[in-house]
């Protein structure tokens, strides 16, 4: 999909489905502000981040959906979205979390309680009334009260906070979007193989065939690998020695895992492999006297008395799981021949009867009569560390804190309001308590009905 | 391996639990309601000494590490979640119908890590990626929230189930099991609670798998497919959380939403092994 057919498609969609919800309600036009307050939208491109984040897990990786114009044009969509509806709806949240709850209520708030919202009590009214003021600033701290000859009214609240919530969660995800942009602009992602006993001083860009130069350099002192019984890797391990103009920064080991900080800069174990230049120790028998070489690969050496040349063309630590092999070209006036010599021949062969026939450059006594003997490699390692710079990730790192305390907000609190009214009535103290909730109302029920137990000196009852 | 006899034996105390439940509301007898619960109760207390078992073995192997660490590991813990999340909404709302609906999802993902070839019931040591203090707190939350999301979607089937018949009649035996499934109400309230805890669990293990990646991977966020398909099954229930939320949607629409979620859920545990990515240690 070009970029510009993918933006066209979501603008087109993301109108559509915005246009709807204002048909749907009023016949309002759209204007910019309720193009970009409307909570359509919001699903709108939920749904589509959500679709194309699936999208981009299925085709190739280098159609890089995550950065492409379309997608961040999404993610800057709702980025707007979230911006506009908060400012829209903070100042209703405002007015929710600052206004006074006044007790005085209406008669009819309080006449068409439940029973079990309402009891008498044998006390009389100021006492009672003392002890309910007592039991809700115990309960909520701050009471509002109201008290006249044969009424007293008493509120008060908690979890006005709750309101703000949802702004917690928006400016979260803000903070995410930011951190991450923040990460791309600022910051940098490489990779660098050093062999053992090199020293680096730049780092190749991801995606980019561009180098990045450090302030310091890196050198890998050793490499080394750890194994379980039963062969599954256990540790790799970089010995790393950074430096700055001769002076050693740090050393230490660099474990995967355990990452290494160097002037806000982080390294990570990431891989390893063979530099390809392991030296093979090579034994050729068949002369008046066996010749013993150390080669690496394009070295090349003479067999005495045969007039021959040989020349080194591969040297591996382990060809096609068989083990440690060498590869040669041995030439002299009369023969030209090209063949492997392998550590673990014996076992090879046995294990494949007729192995030379079948595939005679496995033969390491082509140049009959000279046997060529390898008696083992040893393997330089490198090892791939990941090099990177992400100053926006503490950013991240707070905008997810924000946005799952303002999920927790959302979710587990709620402002309540609770009011006490205090009569006499046939002889009695009327007590009648009830509420109000921007949450669920089960909650509140089970709130009004621990008060009332509370008042009345019970145990709490029920779940 | 111990453990591992007792975990699939585990699979058939599930397997009858699921039975009974489903007997109680096609034979209207509590007895086989209260059987079932005891066995739940029981295959419950069973894996749980089976996991402690696992994770002393392991260190007798001199590879000790929580019992959290490849697939089969996961499917256990998930298939203990389940139950143990079914058994509190049972304790609360006193309510057994809810059984036949959650005890398969436990069995199913105990029977697939028993007794399918391809999972390795083996206790294996870690790998390097996964020596991390990181490890138990990501999979615990995530499965945690796996398991709140399974719970809602046999609600949400229940639901569903319950909505049809009260708009029509069916015949005599589907009714008296249908009639046994609380009211459409109670379950919107269930299946908005346990989307509600599996969203912020999600959230937590995203979050978690993020500073581990961090600490492991070089990046926070590396749009691997199984943290792409993590985010994606939340987004699909931040979507119903704020419909509900702010435009009110409940009932049918909610339960859709938290099937299609579970389906997304399914992807991302089992579907996402299929797709390369850094996750793939788990096959």
């Amino acid at each position: 999909m070009s970029c510009t057919g993918g933006a066209a498609i979501i603008f087109g969609v993301v109108s559509v489905l915005a246009n709807k919800e204002n048909t749907q309600e009023k016949k309002k036009p759209v204007t910019v502000q309720s193009f970009f307050t409307s909570v359509r939208l919001t699903i709108s491109l939920l749904i589509l981040i959500a679709a194309a984040a699936a999208l981009g897990t299925f085709v190739p990786p280098s159609v890089d959906v995550y950065h492409s114009f379309w997608f961040l044009a999404l993610l800057g969509l709702l980025s707007l979205n979230l911006i506009a509806c908060s400012l829209e709806r903070f100042p209703v949240s405002w007015r929710r979390f600052s206004e006074k709850t006044d007790p005085d209520r209406p008669r009819s708030f309080f006449d068409l309680l439940p029973a079990d919202q309402v009891f008498f009590s044998r006390d009389e009214k100021v006492s009672e009334a003392a002890k309910v003021e007592d039991l809700l600033r115990k309960r909520y701290g701050r009471v509002q009260k109201k008290q006249m000859a044969e009424v007293a009214f008493f509120s008060a609240e908690k979890g006005a906070f709750s309101h703000f919530g949802v702004y917690a969660v928006h400016l979260g995800v803000l903070v995410i979007i930011a951190g991450a942009m923040t990460g791309a602009l600022f910051g940098f992602k490489g990779y660098v193989n050093i062999a053992e006993g090199d020293t680096a001083g730049a780092v190749l860009l991801k995606g980019e065939k561009q180098l990045k130069n450090l302030d310091f350099a890196v050198r890998l002192d050793r490499f080394t690998m750890d194994f379980y019984e039963n062969g599954m890797p256990k540790t790799y391990r970089s010995d790393l020695t950074f430096m700055k103009e001769g002076r050693v920064l740090y050393q230490g080991p660099l474990l995967v895992n355990h990452p290494i900080d160097v002037e806000g800069i982080r390294f990570y174990q990431s891989g390893y492999g063979s530099a390809g230049d392991g030296e093979a120790s090579l034994r050729v028998r068949g002369g008046k006297k066996d010749v013993l070489k150390k080669v690496r690969v394009g070295d090349r050496f003479e067999i005495p008395g045969a007039k021959a040349d040989v020349r080194v063309l591969r040297v591996e630590e382990d060809l096609m799981g068989m083990g440690p092999a060498v590869k040669v070209h041995v030439r002299s006036a009369k023969r030209d021949v090209q063949f492997w010599a392998f550590h673990n021949i014996r076992e090879i062969e046995t294990q494949n009867p007729g192995l030379f026939e079948k595939v005679p450059q496995f033969n390491p006594g082509l140049f009959a009569p000279y046997v060529f003997e390898l008696q083992g490699v040893t393997v330089r390692y490198y090892s791939g560390l990941q090099v990177t710079r992400d100053p926006g990730a503490p950013v991240v790192a707070a905008g997810a804190f924000f946005m799952m305390a303002g999920f927790m907000v959302v979710f587990f609190s709620a402002h309540r309001r609770i009011y006490v009214r205090i009569n006499e009535a046939e002889g009695m103290t009327r007590v009648a308590v009830t509420g109000s909730t921007s949450g669920n109302k089960p909650g509140l029920e089970r709130e009004v009905r621990r008060f009332i137990d509370e008042c009345r000196g019970k145990e709490p009852s029920g779940r | 391996m111990t453990n591992t006899f007792i975990l699939s034996g585990v699979t058939f105390v599930y397997l009858f639990a699921t039975l009974f439940y489903v007997l109680r509301m096609l034979r209207g007898r509590e007895f086989w309601g209260r059987t079932a619960t005891f066995l739940s109760l029981a295959g419950l207390t069973a894996q749980t000494l089976a996991l402690a078992l696992r994770w002393k073995e392991s260190y007798l192997l001199g590879i000790g590490h929580a019992p959290l660490s490849n697939f089969y590991e996961s499917l256990i813990f998930l298939a203990w979640a389940v139950v143990l999340l079914y058994l509190i909404v049972e304790w609360r709302t006193r309510s057994r119908s809810l059984g036949a609906f959650t005890l398969p999802a436990a069995f199913i993902a105990m029977a697939y890590a028993s007794f399918s070839p391809d999972v390795n019931s083996r206790i294996q040591p870690l790998i390097p990626a996964l020596q991390s203090n990181w490890l138990v707190s990501h999979v615990v939350t995530c499965f945690l929230g796996y398991a709140c999301f399974t719970v809602a979607f046999g609600f949400s089937v229940m639901y569903l189930l319950k909505e049809r018949q009260d708009g029509q009649k069916g015949d005599e035996q589907r009714q008296t099991f249908v009639t046994f499934i609380p009211s459409v109400e109670i379950l919107d309230e269930l299946i908005y609670q346990s989307v509600v805890l599996g969203f912020i669990l999600l959230g937590l293990g995203i979050i978690t798998g993020s500073v581990w990646a961090h600490n492991a991977w070089g990046a926070y966020w590396s749009w691997d497919p199984k943290e792409t398909w993590s985010l994606i099954t939340w987004l699909i229930y931040a979507l119903m959380l704020h419909a509900r939320l702010v435009r009110g949607w409940r009932g049918r629409r909610t339960a859709v939403i938290a099937v299609i979620g579970f389906a997304s859920m399914l992807f991302t545990y089992l579907g996402v092994n299929y797709l390369p990515g850094l996750h793939s240690y788990l096959k």
